[in-house]
């Protein structure tokens, strides 16, 4: 698999004098220019193919192993990560659209290279999606445009932009259309970039903006159908949302390198750093973070294939999620790295300020960590527990998440507004259950039972209090906000002990062995529902020796990680309806 | 939670449960839910009417999409529409 040379290229680049030299990705972050020799190296390496689908000519098939690629690319410099995968944003309304809209034209764009914005926000909308103001009216055959986008990544460089414009003076959801206007074909002076904004962290990117002043456009810019934006835009959200993700992982990667390297080097006291009980235990906490968003994103990676229909809710809640966690994983990997998080003078070091600035972008784009949770909090009702029936065998995660299961091609006509159930989430009695009934009488596979019960627990009170929440015609309230976290943990434990289930390779190994990586994702979860474990500190403490003993074991439980990954049978499974 | 039990619905009828169910969503809403406005006027929001359908996909038994409520946007056009669908479905979803 061609995907697999990646990291030895990057590896490549990344020596002095390379596109991804870390000392000219930090010139271009201070100077604020854009990485444009690291755009150019995945240019030519052949990365926008993967931002096109495999039946317009591309190489994008399995978001799984999309995910990996970007997460790749994160864990080396995020904001090249953020400069350059925004062009996959800016095609997918275009390509859940179908033929009907301009999808062929795209793709051969994106294939030679081209990148492409994709304009949601205005100065004046932030997260509402209705308060656009960016107005389309129909001139002659095509249309004209009038108004402006901002922020948006890409508006300067990009000569192709995917834009949300209102085509019904009294907007309301069928009030708004999608474009995708070529810069190169309007009228001079008709479309004006906005400057570039300075940022806190991803300084170098493109984040500026886009006026349109009665800028004509053909016929052919239309995306879809007149009035079918907002679906169009809600639907390719549970899709960018869950490719965001990667970028959290790649920066938890590229974090933790930075705190076994330092754990490596620094020694207090005449002796290694990690001897000090504390360092150990924070360095395995920061670890089974890493192991519980992996869960959380590949679970949703490959839910996109399986259960597409259910995608409103699991992309909801790894966008809430996954970002939220990898920000206070960077918390504790800085706390660790003391002086040497903040200083950025000091040899190699100086990467973590900046990582951990650029990644706080994460949980703001595409969707804010709030927006999302109230996305979930508004159908909260509906999921809880027993309410539907549950979904089949075949939709259960334990299924779709075997190591050598082929993904059924993902299907985006299936993508729904509202999601029918949560098979991930609703898998866990029988994923419990499951535990309860194993042969094996180890003290780890009791104490697994033991923590799965626990958040079994949690789930059913979960259910309880779910059972008190009216729906509302409004924002939810905060209460209820907060019960949709605590279904974002319920199902960030049901991830994990899906993938222990389905991959017995899980269980051996430096994380595997004792099932230590998945006592630390349950600790984790027990901890974020306010129930933590008695013997937290001693599941921390072991991932801390791994992480510090080990260097060379990659902090990860994917299989993708690493370049000799399992041959996969080849085997393709028709998904279950 | 019960189910609509009728298989013949009149518009009316419908239209009545439907404003019902409209109410449960605005408890603040000191007036009678008004079948010819629209639902968005009462603040019933884009994220609340993907619960509320499914709400009502729930109770009628059949497929409700939330764009059927973007597209019949009152609660006296979604009756209308949910009336036909139902004639049209109600026989095989049993
Ligand atoms: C670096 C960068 C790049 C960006 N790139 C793009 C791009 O390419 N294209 C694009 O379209 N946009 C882009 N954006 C814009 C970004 O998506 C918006 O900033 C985001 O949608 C949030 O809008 P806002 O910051 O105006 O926050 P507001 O919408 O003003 O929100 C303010 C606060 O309220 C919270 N909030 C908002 N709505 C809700 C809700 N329903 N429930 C609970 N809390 C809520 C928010 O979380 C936030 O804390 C970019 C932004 C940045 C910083």
């Amino acid at each position: 698999m061609r995907t697999v040379d990646l990291p030895s290229r990057l590896a490549e680049w990344s020596r002095p004098g390379g596109p991804f030299d870390p000392a000219v990705l930090s010139a271009h972050d201070e100077a604020e220019t854009f990485p444009a020799e690291a755009c150019a190296a995945l240019d030519a390496w052949g990365l926008p193919a993967y931002y096109v689908p495999a039946r317009h000519g591309g190489r994008q098939d399995r978001l799984d192993e999309f995910l990996a690629l970007l997460r790749t690319v994160a864990a080396q410099d995020l904001t090249v990560a953020v400069a350059h995968g925004k062009t996959f944003l800016g095609g997918v309304c275009t390509w859940l659209a179908g033929d009907a809209g301009p999808a062929d034209l795209l793709a051969r764009q994106v294939l030679a290279g081209e990148p492409v914005a994709w304009g949601l926000t205005e100065p004046d909308g932030g997260s509402d999606l209705l308060a656009g103001s960016l107005t389309a009216t129909r001139h002659g055959s095509g249309w004209q445009l009038s108004g402006r986008k901002w922020p948006v990544n890409n508006a300067t460089r990009g000569h192709l932009l995917c834009v949300l414009a209102r085509t019904d003076p009294a907007g309301g959801p069928r009030g708004f259309t999608v474009f995708l206007i070529d810069k190169r074909a309007t009228a001079v002076d008709t479309v004006r970039p906005l400057p570039k904004m300075p940022t806190h962290g991803v300084r170098g990117a493109d984040i500026s903006g886009v006026e349109f002043r009665q800028t004509r456009v053909p016929a052919h810019a239309l995306v879809g159908t007149v009035g079918g934006g907002l679906e169009l835009v809600l639907k390719a959200l549970q899709l960018t949302r869950i490719v965001c993700v990667s970028l959290s992982l790649g920066a938890g990667d590229h974090a933790l390198g930075l705190l076994r390297r330092f754990l490596h080097e620094r020694r207090l006291y005449g002796r290694q750093l990690a001897s000090l009980p504390h360092v150990r235990t924070t360095a395995g906490r920061a670890a089974a973070h890493q192991f519980l968003a992996e869960a959380v994103a590949h679970t949703a990676a490959r839910a996109a294939h399986q259960v597409p229909e259910e995608l409103s809710v699991i992309s909801a809640v790894a966008k809430a999620f996954v970002p939220s966690l990898i920000q206070s994983q960077l918390r504790l990997i800085g706390d660790l790295l003391g002086t040497r998080g903040f200083l950025t003078g000091v040899e190699g070091y100086g990467a973590f300020a900046k990582l951990e600035r650029d990644h706080q972008v994460v949980p703001i784009f595409d969707g804010s960590t709030w927006v999302n949770r109230a996305a979930l909090a508004g159908v909260l009702p509906l999921l809880r527990p027993g309410r539907r029936a549950a979904a089949s065998e075949a939709a259960s995660p334990v299924h779709w998440l075997r190591e050598e299961h082929h993904p059924a091609p993902l299907d985006m006509r299936r993508l729904r507004l509202m999601a029918p159930r949560d098979s991930v989430l609703g898998a866990l009695p029988a994923l419990v259950a499951g535990l309860d009934a194993r042969e094996e009488s180890s003290k780890a596979a009791a104490e697994t039972a033991s923590l799965a019960g626990a958040l079994l627990e949690a789930y059913e009170r979960l259910g309880t209090d779910l059972a008190d929440v009216r729906p509302t015609g409004g924002p939810p309230s905060t209460a209820t906000m907060r019960l949709a976290e605590r279904y974002e943990w319920c199902f960030a434990g049901a991830a994990a002990l899906a993938l222990h289930h389905a991959r017995p390779r899980l269980r051996t190994g430096p994380w595997g062995t004792d099932e230590a990586w998945l006592h630390g994702c349950l600790t984790l979860v027990l901890e974020g529902l306010g129930r933590r474990p008695a013997q937290a500190t001693r599941t921390y403490d072991r991932l801390g020796t791994v992480v510090a003993s080990a260097p060379d074991v990659p902090v990860s439980v994917l299989d993708d990680r690493g370049p000799d990954g399992p041959a996969r049978d080849g085997s393709v499974e028709v998904s279950a309806t | 939670m019960t189910t609509y039990g009728v298989d013949q619905v009149a518009p009316s009828d419908l239209q009545r449960w439907l404003v019902e169910r409209v109410a449960e969503y605005l408890p603040d809403l000191g007036e009678a839910v008004d079948p010819t406005r629209q639902l968005g006027e009462y603040g019933l929001d884009s994220i609340a009417v993907v619960a509320f359908a499914a709400d009502v996909e729930e109770q009628l038994g059949i497929a409700v999409d939330p764009t059927a409520i973007w597209d019949y946007p009152s609660v006296g056009e979604l009756a209308e529409h949910l009336a036909a669908e139902l004639a049209e479905r109600r026989p095989q979803a049993a």
